[in-house]
């Protein structure tokens, strides 16, 4: 009842208080309502009809909102391309609100003409079905239509107006920052008083990069905005610099705004005061117009002394005392001569006498332009300036030092001819050093003198060429140097010579191995062997003999040594080198062809070299292994003998590769177990790394087994002494190296050899390789 | 004991306090207060005006005479008599209200109505039609009334046979003129009243019933309102002038 009767007030309030207001009928408002609601209805549909219509005129308007957008979130609308697609979609949600604004005005338009109240849902519902669709999709065709015509000049806008603010918040940096940044440049610069130049400012374009926009917030078509104003701004501070340094220097183009200036800090003075009158210094002015920056008024400073340096410089070069005479050089130098030797301490001490000596008859020529009444005054400021360090003493220095330069090598090199003529006499007389000297640099593989103690210690052991020099005079750097050239001219083709015949013998050694053996086979003697081979080099020295100079083409008692020593090694070495018999009869048949040298015939017959005195030496193929033990038991006869040796490795290794030095220069390989097994010492040539190992492989087979058998047994007993932890069978190497000649290849191919003889053994006896530990030790 | 009350008072509200029961200050809901104080202060107040309003109309009839002059009655019927005829020929009687219009479409399909909509068009100048129905009240039918029913206003352009003999009651006076031209004028008002009603539930009708044009001539109600009538007017139901002016600014 209640409801009802609130209902019923409310209808009786309402319809009284309209009838009262209005004084219209019922059907009167309702029909004016009507035509509200079809006249809204009406405008809508025709707002709905136009929605995707663009028209032209309406781009101002537009384009202006949107460049507001656009500068508002201009990291969005960066890329031209991604903010055209922004802004279409801009351009399709203000269509749909101005749309709902219309539809707002509209509706609110009939509600003002309606007398009753009219809702907007009643109006929306009078237009169309579907009015919301057709709203959205003519927003999408008019935005995609308005796009081309809109984007462009909104961009455009925008882009002008990013531009103006990135113009606007360009900061020019302060009088201070400007002083701090050209500081940073004149020191990057280091070049001295010159001015600095356009291009050095370029390194403070990043210092003025204008920071009003962020960097990522600009659009891309001002990417390089910020490196053209700070090209424009650097470009501002380089031309004011520039003005600031042409005003300052005018006194020095200008020799009547320099006239009476005579002293760097009088030219000081002048420039600044005229860098002063220069400037009209405003910074409060866009851009400003800065006072004087403090690298200017630096190199004001630097330019004064400058001038007076190139001013002294000039007068030095028409100063006719400042050139100095070779005598008076010569007297200066001798009176502390040991202190000349040098060429850099004897001119160190002449330059400092002659500027001790001339330094007040120049400051005293360069006061005679002054005014009387200053000369004295000038002329106390040069003598004082030419002692310092810097400024025109520096002038004063290097114009010392360059005459110097110039005139003390003649002077130095004349004394060192004298001295050489002196302390040299058969430099004159023509007199070849004695082939004791050339010996003695060949031994030291020298080509020629490069040093004056080599050439000292050479001439020593000729008595003809000893010399004693006087402590009183030393001899000069020159003097030195001139005697190793003269004795090289001598010693150079000498030991040209003395290489050439050497070589002779080494290829006659590499080609005559096959030739040898076959007459030391048909019972040749050693000396017939060496007059053969003596025959043979005279032959072919022969050949190359005129290539050599003249006064070294004789044969050297050094090769005849050496030919000799050749001989009787190859002979010694095949004397007691078994032969296969089908080598043998090869060679016999080379050998019955007259030759007396011929190519090797096999590889391995190439190089084997044993020791002169071999320590043991294997007497046959046969012999070899069951002799072993016996050259052994020989050595131990010796006192240290060869068992002694090897007992000093016990404990170390189950076999032993001890290499050292032998007498004649070649090397000596002692192998065993430090027990005694497979004892054995072989002599090789450790300059060939493939023969010798060769060579060490073959005596090594049989002292190799035994030591192998030794180990075997010993491990089944009580097991290897070393590397016993392991349970696998090991065989351990020492490598003991007593000789510089052993290179680290030898370690590995005789490495490879025994590696390979153990697992032959070991396939042999149906064992189990035993693990090779090797340990290289090298005590020289 | 004299204090006992309030003693009493003092302990109840003591006692509230104590058990913080809210004391009720008012017992009535809003509702309850439109529905009993409102509503029935409402209606009091319309049974009162309808009271003066009866009341008033009594003092004015006690006030008339009782009895009618003869030029009066006379008149009076005659106009009456005029104006019921309008009524008839004009169809209004046939629509008491909007419903009786017979519709077809989106427009009325209604003879009697367009007969009612261009009789009515007289209603556009009442003063005219005001006058011509008092002109058809003055002028005599002596053959079904007789002679001495005539009636003689010098001011109007009918003037019946023996005006010189005429007796002073038959004389329309000035007064009289005025009274005449009021009775009819009040119920010219009153139809003029029925038919705006009728032709604006009409305009509401075809408002709403009309489609939507794809180009409207003008915008707005006024615009709306003139596109109607004149598709009305065109099917022959042309609409008063007041209608048609509804959205005019006087100036």
């Amino acid at each position: 009842m209640k409801g009802w009767a609130r209902i019923l007030l409310w209808m009786l309030l309402s319809s009284s208080f309209l009838y009262a207001k209005s004084g219209e009928s019922s059907s009167k408002l309702i029909a004016k309502k009507s035509l509200a609601i079809r006249a809204a209805a009406q405008e809508l549909v025709q707002l709905l009809e136009a929605q995707s219509q663009w028209v032209s005129k309406e781009n101002q308007e537009l384009s202006g909102q949107l460049s507001g957008i656009m500068l508002e979130d201009s990291t969005s609308y960066r890329n031209k391309a991604k903010g055209e697609a922004l802004a279409e979609a801009w351009l399709q949600e203000w269509r749909r609100l101005d749309f709902e604004k219309e539809m707002l005005q509209v509706i609110k338009t009939a509600q003002a003409q309606s007398p009753l109240p009219l809702q907007a849902e009643t109006v929306q519902a009078r237009m169309t079905v579907g009015w919301e669709v057709q709203r959205e999709q003519g927003a999408a065709d008019f935005s995609a239509a308005a796009i081309k015509e809109v984007y462009p000049i909104a961009r455009a806008v925008a882009v002008a107006e990013q531009k103006r603010y990135l113009e606007e918040g360009l900061r020019y940096p302060s009088q201070p920052e400007v002083d701090e940044m050209f500081k940073e440049v004149d020191i990057k610069r280091k070049q001295g008083p010159l001015p600095l130049k356009g291009q050095d400012f370029q390194s403070l374009k990043s210092k003025v990069r204008p920071e009003s926009i962020p960097v990522d917030a600009l659009f891309d078509e001002l990417d390089q905005e910020p490196t053209r104003l700070a090209d424009a701004v650097v470009r501002i501070l380089a031309g004011q610099y520039l003005q600031q340094v042409a005003a300052a220097s005018a006194p020095l183009r200008n020799e009547a705004l320099s006239a009476g200036v005579f002293t760097a800090k009088e030219m000081e003075n002048v420039m600044a005061k005229s860098l002063r009158e220069g400037l009209s210094a405003n910074l409060d002015a866009r851009p400003p117009i800065y006072a004087g920056f403090a690298i200017v008024h630096e190199w004001v400073e630097n330019a004064a002394q400058q001038w007076e340096e190139d001013r002294v410089a000039a007068f030095l070069k028409v100063w006719p005392e400042g050139s100095l005479d070779v005598e008076t050089l010569r007297e200066w130098m001798q009176e502390a001569f040991p202190r000349h030797v040098a060429f850099e301490e004897s001119l160190a001490l002449l330059q400092q006498k002659t500027m001790g000596a001339r330094g007040p008859l120049l400051a005293a020529a360069l006061a005679s332009a002054a005014p009387e009444a200053r000369r004295m005054e000038i002329k106390t400021y040069f003598e004082q300036s030419l002692k310092t360090a810097g400024g025109s003493g520096l002038v004063w220095r290097a114009h010392v030092e360059a005459v110097l330069r110039r005139k003390m090598p003649p002077l130095r090199q004349r004394i060192a001819q004298t001295q050489v003529a002196d302390l040299f006499p058969n430099f004159g007389a023509d007199k070849p050093p004695a082939e004791s000297v050339v010996a003695w640099f060949y031994d030291q593989n020298l080509k020629e003198a490069q040093t004056f103690p080599q050439l000292t210690e050479a001439l020593a052991l000729d008595p003809d060429w000893a010399f004693a020099p006087d402590p009183e005079e030393p001899l000069l750097a020159e003097a030195e140097t001139l005697a190793r050239e003269t004795l090289n001219q001598d010693l150079v083709p000498a030991l040209k010579s003395l290489e050439a015949q050497l070589q002779l013998l080494r290829d006659m050694e590499r080609e005559g191995m096959d030739a040898l053996k076959t007459k030391v086979l048909a019972g040749e003697k050693t000396e017939e062997l060496y007059k053969r081979w003596l025959k043979e080099w005279e032959k072919r020295w022969q050949g190359i003999r005129d290539q050599q100079s003249l006064r070294w083409q004789a044969r050297f008692a050094r090769t005849e040594n050496e030919l000799r020593k050749t001989v009787r090694q190859w002979y010694e070495t095949v004397k007691d080198t078994p032969f296969p018999e089908e080598s043998t009869v090869s060679e016999t048949a080379s050998a019955e062809k007259g030759t007396d040298i011929e190519e090797p015939s096999s590889p391995e017959m190439i190089v084997v070299e044993v020791p002169l005195h071999p320590v043991s030496e294997p007497q046959g193929p046969e012999e070899e292994v069951q002799e072993s033990g016996d050259s052994a038991a020989g050595d131990e006869a010796q006192p240290g003998g060869i068992q002694e040796e090897l007992e000093e490795y016990r404990g170390m290794a189950d076999g032993i590769l001890a290499f050292s030095d032998m007498a004649n220069g070649d090397c000596r390989l002692l192998f065993g177990s430090p027990d005694g097994k497979g004892v054995l010492t072989v002599g090789f040539d450790p300059g060939d790394v493939e023969a010798s190992a060769q060579k060490i492989a073959e005596s090594l087979r049989g002292p190799l087994l035994e030591v192998l058998n030794g180990t075997a047994s010993a491990h089944e007993s009580k097991g290897f002494r070393l590397f016993t932890k392991s349970k696998e069978p090991t065989l351990s190497m020492l490598f003991q190296v007593d000789s510089p000649k052993i290179r680290h290849q030898m370690s590995i191919q005789v490495r490879k050899m025994i590696q390979k003889e153990i697992e032959a053994w070991a396939k042999e006896n149906g064992q189990k390789a035993p693990t090779l530990l090797w340990q290289d030790e090298m005590s020289f | 004991m004299r204090n006992r009350p309030d003693a009493l008072r003092q302990i109840r509200s003591i006692d509230d306090l104590a058990s913080s029961a809210p004391k009720r200050l008012f017992a009535l809901s809003p509702n309850d207060a439109l529905v009993q104080i409102s509503l029935p202060l409402v209606l009091i107040l319309a049974i009162m005006t309808r009271l003066m309003v009866i009341g008033q109309s009594m003092s004015e009839q006690a006030e008339s005479p009782a009895i009618l002059e003869m030029w009066k009655q006379l008149l009076i019927y005659r106009i009456d008599q005029v104006m019921n005829d309008w009524e008839v020929s004009a169809e209004l009687r046939a629509f008491p209200d909007a419903s009786r219009i017979q519709w077809e479409g989106t427009l009325p399909q209604d003879v009697r109505f367009q007969t009612l909509c261009s009789e009515s068009q007289t209603l556009n100048d009442p003063t005219a039609f005001q006058l011509d129905i008092y002109d058809q009240a003055l002028t005599p039918d002596t053959a079904k009334e007789g002679a001495q029913w005539v009636l003689y206003d010098p001011l109007s352009s009918v003037i019946p046979p023996g005006v010189d003999t005429m007796p002073s009651e038959a004389l329309i006076t000035a007064e009289r003129r005025a009274y005449a031209l009021s009775h009819i004028s009040d119920r010219l008002l009153q139809w003029q009243q029925q038919v705006e009603e009728l032709q604006w539930a009409t305009v509401a009708e075809v408002a709403f019933r009309m489609p939507l044009d794809a180009a409207p001539e003008g915008e707005g109600a006024s615009s709306e309102l003139r596109t109607i009538l004149s598709e009305l007017a065109g099917k022959g139901y042309p609409f008063l002038e007041r209608i048609l002016r509804e959205y005019e600014v006087t100036p």
